[in-house]
């Protein structure tokens, strides 16, 4: 198949190397990787914010680029949950233009999946040859877990990467406390509840955090870093692309 | 922001005791719904079927209502309506007063409070009980409910046994059978002594003019059934059209609230006792404006069984006081600014991660996260910070070349500040800002 590449802005920005992996997992499942040049932002932040107009903007943007092309892409992966659902659910609650509109339903048609439910539900892959070794805990983003139902995708996955263990974790579908300008606006509950997940994750022994959305590792870490500082956190797709050829 | 919302939030994350009470008590709750555990489908298929019903009724509620009103009358009921909180507190009064009734025993209604029926009962010189157990805690300790169908839960053991000490005068105890035997002893005396019984309603069968009503501690049936006068105040929108509808809305109900497959009493109340008399009192309390509301009316399906709180890492955190009114968790964030709508209250709708689980939750499929999202959107944009901050953005996710340059510049200013970088927020000293990655 031939696949473009959505890569969220957070992940660009702070933590590339998922964005790397994502490609090489795909490719070495042999798919032709494209990646759009000038992609910056769904739009979730103004949307999250109540900011219909300016949401509508960044998401008739966002359409008009991965609308170019139309011969030369099948469907559109992208290694988050919450942006994919962005796209996939909640454009349609948007005012868009109905050349918007019409561009929306036709990347609707070709498939705007998250990476782990396009590996696993679409593709029908149990297991990569990853050479990961860790002890991982695996945290389930909300927007995956709540709006795009992928709950036991990535977890498929980690299970099979032969040298790791997916240790069970307490309260792993839980919110992070992120939330976007919910931590902005809420920073003193935000905080409470990542250190409710934080412990969590220390309890489970584990020492890899992983999960499926950047936005969440990053603000998880935020604290873990200072408390835990042997747990490292990686997104799913760089576990699961370790080891694969570049 | 409201500055009250966040003296409480304060107050709240600053009291680990407080969220360890809530944590216990609602992930126990959560667990045990074993329809929504192991047969996922089912539970997909049986509140589908909920909705229905509710739209139904919703769609054309004031043809149901006077229905309803003409059922209950023809089984020898005497029926009321009340616009609003003061109307319905003086109809009740009246006919109370009008049985010479001077002693009220009360059976759990979230309604109720919403009315604050108690303070007005109590100022007009009756005496009113509490016997539902977490009711009659907080009704001894001077506070509010912190959930629908737990009004207690903000309360540890500990703190119930220190309560009855100092209020009852009983030996200091955390034995709960000790503790709940005492109220027993009480409140027996209580039931015995009413003029009057008052409770509310899980549902009215508009066919055949049957009052519902569910529990787990036989409190509601004495209140119902041993005082001559029993007055019953319901929402306008908690109807159901038939007995087939109630069997499917008692299942949902039961396992979404406490995880049981049947509640412990289920009252079906057709005809007074002889002797007795049975008033309704309809209450509409801003139902109405839910009503005109096309994108919230789907608010009035909610049946009040506390999933969405028990489902809340926000509640779990906050409490049920935090929230400001009688609804807590999403569905008080949705209900006290459509309802209410104080200044202030459009904060609530911000007052969480849109994590979705009260979504996924919710029996009668109320979509409780993007309505939150809609209520966003509505609210008047006044910070000046947020608009200026959301133009900007909009302008830079559109324009490739600008937004580059702008995140070459956070680059730069990252790598001239020392140590761990900007803090994610001034205020929030916890979190740092990550670093770019080249």
């Amino acid at each position: 198949m031939k696949i473009k590449l959505f890569i969220p802005c957070m992940l660009r920005e702070f933590h590339p190397a998922a964005a790397d992996a994502s490609r090489r997992i795909l490719e070495y499942l042999g798919h032709e990787v494209i990646i759009p040049a000038d992609q910056v932002c769904c739009g979730q932040p103004a949307y999250n914010s109540g900011y219909m107009k300016e949401s509508t903007e960044v998401a008739e943007f966002w359409l008009r680029q991965f609308a170019q092309h139309p011969d030369s892409f099948d469907a559109i992966v992208s290694p988050s949950g919450s942006c994919v659902s962005m796209v996939k659910n909640h454009y349609s609650h948007l005012p868009l233009s109905s050349e918007a509109s019409a561009l929306h339903s036709d990347l609707q048609s070709r498939g705007i999946r998250e990476l782990s439910e396009f590996l696993v539900k679409d593709l029908g892959i149990k297991s990569l040859p990853s050479t990961f070794r860790g002890r991982i805990a695996y945290h389930h983003s909300c927007h995956l877990n709540n709006e795009l139902g992928v709950k036991d995708a990535p977890t498929t996955l980690l299970a099979g990467i032969p040298y790791s263990q997916l240790l069970p974790m307490e309260d792993s579908d839980r919110c992070c406390g992120f939330g976007g300008t919910f931590s902005v606006k809420f920073p003193e509950l935000s905080v409470t509840m990542t250190q409710f997940k934080v412990n969590r994750i220390i309890e489970s022994g584990a020492d890899v955090l992983t999960g499926a959305d950047i936005s969440c590792l990053m603000n998880i870490h935020g604290l873990l870093k200072k408390q835990a500082p042997h747990i490292r956190v990686l997104h799913l797709a760089e576990i699961l692309a370790e080891g694969l050829p570049q | 922001m409201n500055p009250e919302l966040k003296k409480r939030i304060l107050n709240a994350v600053s009291d680990p005791q407080l969220q360890k009470n809530y944590y216990h008590a609602t992930a126990s709750a959560l667990k045990k719904n074993r329809i929504r555990q192991e047969t996922p489908e089912l539970f997909e298929d049986l509140r589908q079927q909920a909705h229905d019903v509710k739209a139904r009724i919703v769609a054309d509620l004031e043809s149901y209502l006077q229905q309803a009103k003409y059922s209950l009358a023809a089984n020898g009921m005497t029926v009321h309506e009340a616009a609003d909180a003061a109307a319905a507190n003086s109809l009740i009064l009246s006919i109370l007063r009008e049985h010479g009734a001077a002693s009220v025993v009360k059976a759990k209604s979230m309604l109720t409070e919403e009315l604050e029926l108690n303070d007005f009962l109590l100022r007009e010189g009756l005496e009113v009980n509490e016997t539902d157990l977490g009711e009659y805690i907080i009704q001894l300790a001077g506070e509010k409910p912190s959930h629908i169908t737990a009004p207690a839960i903000h309360k540890s053991a500990a703190q119930i046994a220190a309560l009855f000490q100092e209020k009852l005068g009983i030996d200091y105890t955390e034995n709960e059978q000790i503790l709940t035997e005492t109220a027993r002893q009480i409140l027996r005396e209580k039931f015995f002594e009413a003029d009057a019984g008052i409770s509310g309603a899980n549902f009215i069968l508009t066919d055949s003019g049957s009052i519902c009503l569910v529990e787990n501690e036989g409190n509601i049936r004495l209140t119902t059934v041993l005082p001559r006068l029993h007055i019953v105040v319901v929402g306008i929108e908690k109807l159901l059209p038939d007995a087939r509808s109630l069997a499917l809305m008692m299942e949902l109900l039961s396992y979404s609230a406490t995880g049981q497959k049947f509640p412990g009493y289920e009252s079906l109340i057709s005809r007074p006792d002889e002797g007795q008399s049975i008033h309704v009192v309809f209450v509409d309390n801003g139902r109405r404006k839910l009503l005109k509301d096309e994108e919230m009316r789907v608010l009035l399906h909610c049946i009040r069984c506390g999933a969405c709180l028990n489902t809340c890492p926000v509640y779990q955190h906050v409490g049920g006081h935090s929230y400001g009114w009688t609804y807590p968790g999403p569905i008080g964030a949705l209900l006290t600014p459509n309802m209410r709508g104080m200044d202030g209250d459009e904060d609530l709708p911000f007052m969480s991660t849109l994590c979705g689980h009260c979504t996924a939750a919710c029996p009668v499929k109320i979509p409780l996260h993007q309505l939150l999202l809609t209520m966003r959107q509505r609210a008047e944009k006044k910070d000046p910070v947020w608009n200026i901050a959301m133009k900007g953005f909009a302008t830079a996710a559109t324009h490739p070349g600008l937004y580059n340059s702008a995140m070459k510049g956070l680059r730069i200013l990252q790598r001239i500040i020392p140590g761990e970088g900007l803090p994610a927020y001034p205020w929030a000293p916890a979190k740092f800002f990550p670093k770019l990655k080249k």
